[in-house]
């Protein structure tokens, strides 16, 4: 896992969507997950469990093999830095 | 107004046949007895702006036809029988998907390396029937150096209106020989042209060909897109992958045949010489068909009633043609240089109405007028023959 | 070092090439050039990802859709022509770099990807391969390395490596595996990178610094096949498979290029950078040059 050093926080998003219609449950986003947003339901479907702890980092949205998360960002995310990795 | 008379090679003719269709690019592997037509093209094409290209193999030349043809252009190959055999698969393809392609394949002994320099017509079947799955196909023999050009025009020409390949079987005899003729020019000759579907690219993908009305497929990098697959497909969405509907790979494979076999009667073209009156028949194609002639010329010149029947088509088998020969006839004599490819098709097709006598030859050697002319003497038994050729 | 001899051949060091950047889009920009999304990859199977960082790298470069084809062969990663909505072509196994050089030589103006499972581009393709970098042609090959065959269910490739399992190496595979990017640089490639779905900015980057370049680019993606590749080898957890296909993953400047071959380590980045004669562009020049003869005669 690349350490992007110190950082200041990201702002959480606007919201983190995931299309269950896509979604394989793979486990990639969950596994993944810097801040450990996800929890996994009985199906192994990613659950927006911590959605304050995320920091737009966008690991999730960039590394789900089936298009189907999309983190929704906040109103003003043109000022924050590029997503690691 | 057409050039002037000069000599000119078979194989040459059907490369000049190719320029003047309208074809801009070649891929091809050297292979005797076709080398020929890549090596003219190699310079022609640069000349008319088009392109040619040496591949790494025969495998790899039809895939870039098939290439060059998606990608707009007119585009053939030419190889001979082990050439060709590499060629299946995406002969195949190029059906299956729909990608006008011509193909020459000038006949040599086989099978495998067999007599690279000598002529037979060792790959009729494998015309009709190399690549596999049930697929048409359109096949052309031509018997002359002239043919060998308007031919391979005829071939672009059905290439495009039937979206298909379509192969040019010649021979080593047929191509390597030289006749004086005096080649149309291309204003003198009918063109097809490639052509654009009528809808806007929105509604693309759900427009549907009809054996009536073929439409043409946008060529890659036009405002359509374009997706092109080997795979069983859906046509009336876009060509999407539809291995899982039985109904739409029916649907597929008989329309495939339909396109071709609907149109059989404007597809099928066969010369027929001398059979007003005839009791027997020669029925030969390619560079048989020219010793078929002299044998029957000299059938007639001694009063005996015997005509030929030339495909120039062999695929789709000209049934309607045989039929009325089976109608008319007591005996079709059918000289190959192999071993009854065409004539065991003859055999199926006449029915039993008609004697079908089979000649084969497959030591490289072209049959000669006097071996056919025994055939015919043998159908005529109480005729006083005179022995002068 | 490659084995042409060519005096325009300048092997450039690969920190040379200033590589494009990225934007990537959000979701459902990536969407809109999916015709459909629902893939039949299977679950962790990141060929997914490295088609999003196609789109992204084709997006970012502004490339226009019209002008774009992807040009597939057969396995998983073909199926990617089903799913984008740019032009594709699908072509018979092994056969679509030639289907490629033919696409380019027709109409140079096209950005041509060539989209390739590992079997497809060094198994039965191999030739292709081999002569499409030797004539330097500008299309960007594109190649999804999962060490399997995966379409047919799990049997071995060139790719996989000695002692692996898979469906024809029951008792463990005898052979060794190509290194698919030296392939492609000895035979003349002049842009050669590999990149790893985990890294995926950077991976985007170095596909489209693929397309970007003026020649034979050839891209290697380690992806991960946790269906047969993982479960026959003791690692089919989809986050594990990719994570390992990282953890193995080191800079090009790190890597020690001089040491023995190993399995579980290769150099990720641009390997190879070089500028030589690209083979439309010297063709035209022929064009050009016959036609002006002929019209100095006429």
């Amino acid at each position: 896992m690349t350490d992007a050093g110190t950082t200041t926080k990201r702002r959480a998003p606007e919201a983190i969507l995931v299309d269950l219609e896509l979604c394989k449950a793979c486990g990639i986003c969950v596994e993944f997950c810097p801040q450990d947003v996800f929890d996994r339901d009985p199906l192994g479907e990613p659950v927006v469990a911590r959605l304050d702890d995320c920091t737009t980092c966008l690991f999730c949205e960039r590394h789900c093999p089936d298009f189907a998360i999309e983190v929704r960002r906040a109103a003003s995310a043109a000022d924050q830095p590029e997503g690691e990795g | 107004m057409p050039q002037p008379r000069r000599l000119v090679q078979g194989n040459e003719a059907v490369a000049e046949g190719a320029i003047a269709a309208g074809a801009r690019f070649f891929a091809g592997y050297p292979i005797t007895p076709s080398t020929e037509i890549a090596e003219v093209l190699s310079r022609r094409m640069p000349q008319v702006g088009g392109h040619f290209i040496q591949m790494e193999d025969e495998i790899a030349s039809i895939a870039a036809v098939i290439g060059a043809s998606l990608a707009g252009a007119k585009s053939l190959t030419a190889t001979s029988g082990p050439g060709f055999s590499l060629m299946q698969e995406s002969i195949g393809y190029a059906a299956m998907a729909q990608v006008p392609c011509v193909i020459i394949d000038v006949m040599r002994g086989g099978p495998s390396t067999g007599l690279p320099t000598e002529p037979s017509q060792g790959d009729v079947m494998q015309a009709r029937w190399g690549t596999h799955g049930e697929h048409s196909i359109i096949a052309f023999v031509p018997s002359s150096v002239m043919e060998c050009f308007t031919l391979t025009v005829e071939a672009f020409n059905l290439a495009e209106a039937y979206r298909t390949p379509v192969i040019v079987l010649s021979d080593a005899t047929v191509g390597h020989m030289r006749e004086a003729v005096a080649l149309p020019t291309p204003d003198e000759l009918r063109i097809a042209p490639r052509g654009e579907p009528d809808v806007p690219p929105e509604e693309y993908d759900e427009v549907m060909s009809t054996v009536d009305n073929i439409l043409p497929r946008p060529a890659l990098g036009s405002r359509y897109a374009v997706h092109v697959t080997g795979l069983v497909y859906d046509r009336a969405r876009g060509g999407a992958p539809a291995t899982g509907t039985p109904a739409v790979a029916e649907g597929l494979g008989r329309y495939l045949r339909e396109k071709i076999y609907h149109h059989r009667d404007a597809i099928c073209r066969v010369e027929e010489i001398g059979m007003e009156d005839a009791e027997v028949a020669i029925l030969a194609y390619g560079s048989v068909a020219r010793s078929a002639r002299a044998a029957m010329r000299w059938a007639r010149r001694q009063g005996v009633k015997v005509g030929l029947v030339r495909p120039i088509t062999l695929w789709p088998f000209p049934t309607v043609a045989v039929d009325h020969l089976a109608e008319q006839v007591r005996t079709i004599i059918v000289p190959e240089m192999n071993l009854k490819q065409f004539s065991w098709e003859v055999q199926a097709a006449v029915r039993g109405r008609a004697k079908v006598v089979d000649h084969g030859r497959v030591d490289g050697k072209l049959i000669r007028p006097e071996e056919i002319q025994a055939l015919i003497k043998r159908e005529f038994y109480y005729h006083r023959w005179e022995e002068t050729a | 070092m490659s084995a042409l001899v060519d005096e325009e051949l300048v092997e450039r060091p690969p920190q040379d090439v200033s590589l494009p950047r990225i934007e990537p889009h959000a979701t459902p920009e990536v969407l809109s050039h999916l015709r459909s999304p629902k893939t039949l990859w299977c679950p962790g199977c990141s060929n997914g990802i490295v088609t999003r960082a196609l789109i992204d790298a084709v997006l970012s470069l502004e490339l226009e859709p019209e002008r774009t084809c992807v040009i597939a062969g057969i396995g998983c990663a073909g199926r990617i022509t089903t799913y984008l909505k740019w032009s594709t072509v699908h072509t018979a196994h092994g056969r679509a770099l030639a289907v490629a050089t033919g696409v380019k030589a027709a109409d140079p103006g096209l950005n041509v990807i060539v989209v390739m499972g590992d079997g497809d581009c060094v198994a039965i393709g191999g030739n292709h391969l081999i002569h499409a970098a030797r004539r330097n042609i500008d299309v960007t090959a594109l190649v999804f390395n999962n060490s399997i065959y995966g379409m047919t269910g799990g049997q071995m490739s060139p790719t996989t490596f000695e002692g692996d399992r898979s469906t024809t190496s029951v008792y463990g595979n005898v052979e060794q595996a190509f290194d698919i990017c030296e392939l492609a640089h000895a035979a003349g490639a002049t842009y050669v990178a590999r990149g790893t779905p985990y890294g995926y900015t950077r991976l985007a980057q170095l596909i489209a610094g693929g397309i970007a370049h003026k020649g034979f680019a050839f891209v290697e993606a380690m992806v991960s096949c946790p269906t047969y590749y993982g479960r026959q080898n003791g690692i089919p957890d989809p986050s594990a498979m990719m994570k390992r296909q990282y953890d193995r993953s080191v800079p090009v400047d790190k890597f020690d290029r001089d040491g023995p071959r190993l399995h579980d380590r290769y150099p990720v980045g641009v390997l190879h950078h070089a500028e030589r004669s690209e083979y439309t562009a010297a063709y035209a020049e022929i064009v050009a040059r016959v036609q002006g003869e002929a019209g100095d005669r006429a």
